[in-house]
């Protein structure tokens, strides 16, 4: 049984390398380390870092002009967990794993997707996933529910400042401090300041 | 060795095709058994697991995984506390690190060699690190004596990298509080970080029969004896990451 599921993965993997190996000599483009990318960690600039700069700064307008929704990836539900849209019907003891941030399309929007598990009885009682709009009410929520949102927030926030302070270095013709990112353009950058700084 | 580009596109690749179908077996072997899953695959979460590694190193090869280990620095992480001001922490954080990279229980006929590699890089990680972080603080956010939670990229991001939003974790922080560390003995401070860790590189909490450290520790669901990967923990890591 496993050989089989591991000759299906393997087809799949090489079908996935053939894609992938296609798209990458078509685009150049991949997700090894900045520092070994043209215009990367080195301080350059090139079009190609621009690319996915301006994708984001058109998805911004469209979303903030209502012709795009903010759509979020679907929450995975693990079988027999129940999904919870509101953190009211949380069980009176739980235990919180697999909690994740999820920042939205654009700054300032997200949801924190908590796993939960009810330990009210013993340690393995049912299950819940429960998503948090970042934009939701948290006076009804629990204690622990508020400041994992919060912290999500606060965390979210300060890396936005971090990238416009990055911006700013970029806009202002000055070498990043974050040898990780790609250094847009500064025409690109003074845009990116204006939508989202 | 190979150059760093040469690996790039193969965690990606290897992450979204095989990830996907490891969540099908995780579920189907969970319920033939009559046991509990132990891990639940998520896409976007697998490719960063992995990203990880080749981000940091550029060579880390698909079937090997391997994540780093960071500490924050005080007030980045809200009143977190970092590793390198009490050598308990920073003793304990280095010897669980090799507990991972030595946990080899059940992996033998895999292509692993070894269990999972965590390398270390330090204090002072900013709040834009790409990686797992550990962090001492008064009071975890979910109120136990570990919690760990995700932060996917966020679009900016993504930008950031060149590719497409979402992309995927960004850093995991795992948090310890801190008077339940410094009553703890050295055995269960290296559970605890070990079973945050899993929780870093997607494991769920396990309550079955087996021995495992993703039991949540809890009444009925208690830790094994020994600090380090057990058979079932090590079969979801390479269900997960592995193939």
């Amino acid at each position: 049984m496993k050989t089989s599921r591991k000759q299906l993965a393997l087809a799949l993997f090489a079908l996935g390398l053939a894609v992938g190996a296609a798209t990458w000599l078509l685009t150049s483009k991949t997700i090894w380390p900045a520092s070994a990318q043209p215009g990367g960690g080195e301080g350059g600039v090139s079009a190609e870092n621009d690319e996915q700069w301006i994708d984001l700064i058109k998805t911004a307008e469209k979303v903030r002009s209502g012709e795009f929704a903010t759509a979020l990836p679907a929450v995975s539900v693990p079988r027999g967990a129940t999904l919870l849209k509101s953190c009211e019907w949380l069980p009176s003891v739980f235990h919180a794993t697999g909690v994740s941030n999820d920042p939205g399309a654009t700054p300032g929007t997200g949801r924190t997707v908590m796993r939960v598990t009810d330990v009210s009885e013993r340690g393995d009682g049912p299950e819940y996933v429960l998503v948090v709009d970042w934009n939701d009410d948290l006076s009804n929520c629990d204690p622990r529910v508020k400041a994992i949102v919060s912290g999500g927030k606060e965390d979210s926030a300060e890396i936005d400042r971090h990238i416009c302070d990055e911006m700013q270095l970029a806009a202002d013709g000055k070498e990043l401090d974050d040898p990780t990112f790609r250094k847009p353009s500064k025409d690109v950058a003074e845009e990116y300041l204006r939508a989202f700084c | 060795m190979r150059p760093a580009h040469y690996w790039g596109i193969l965690p990606a690749l290897a992450g979204m095709l095989l990830g996907f179908v490891a969540t099908g077996l995780l579920v189907e072997r969970a319920s033939a058994w009559s046991d509990p899953p132990i891990a639940f695959y998520y896409p976007d979460h697998g490719w960063a697991a992995q990203s990880h590694a080749e981000g940091h190193d550029g060579y880390g090869p698909w079937n090997f995984p391997t994540w780093y280990g960071g500490a924050a620095v005080g007030n980045q992480y809200g009143p977190g506390q970092d590793a390198c001001s009490s050598s308990n922490r920073y003793s304990n954080i280095q010897a669980a690190g090799t507990i991972s990279h030595d946990s080899t229980l059940g992996i033998g006929g895999w292509e692993w060699p070894d269990g999972l590699v965590m390398s270390y890089v330090g204090c002072g990680v900013s709040p834009n690190s790409r990686t797992l972080i550990t962090t001492w603080v008064t009071t975890t956010q979910g109120g136990t004596a570990g919690f760990t939670y995700h932060n996917k990229a966020s679009s900016s991001q993504c930008s950031g990298q060149g590719i497409s939003y979402p992309c995927g974790d960004w850093s995991t922080v795992s948090e310890i509080r801190i008077s339940w560390w410094n009553s703890a003995t050295t055995s269960s401070r290296r559970k605890l970080l070990l079973h945050e860790w899993a929780h870093a590189w997607n494991l769920d909490d396990y309550c079955g029969s087996q021995d495992a450290m993703t039991k949540n520790g809890l009444s009925g669901c208690t830790w094994p004896s020994t600090p380090q990967y057990y058979d079932k923990d090590n079969w979801a890591f390479w269900e997960t990451y592995g193939w």
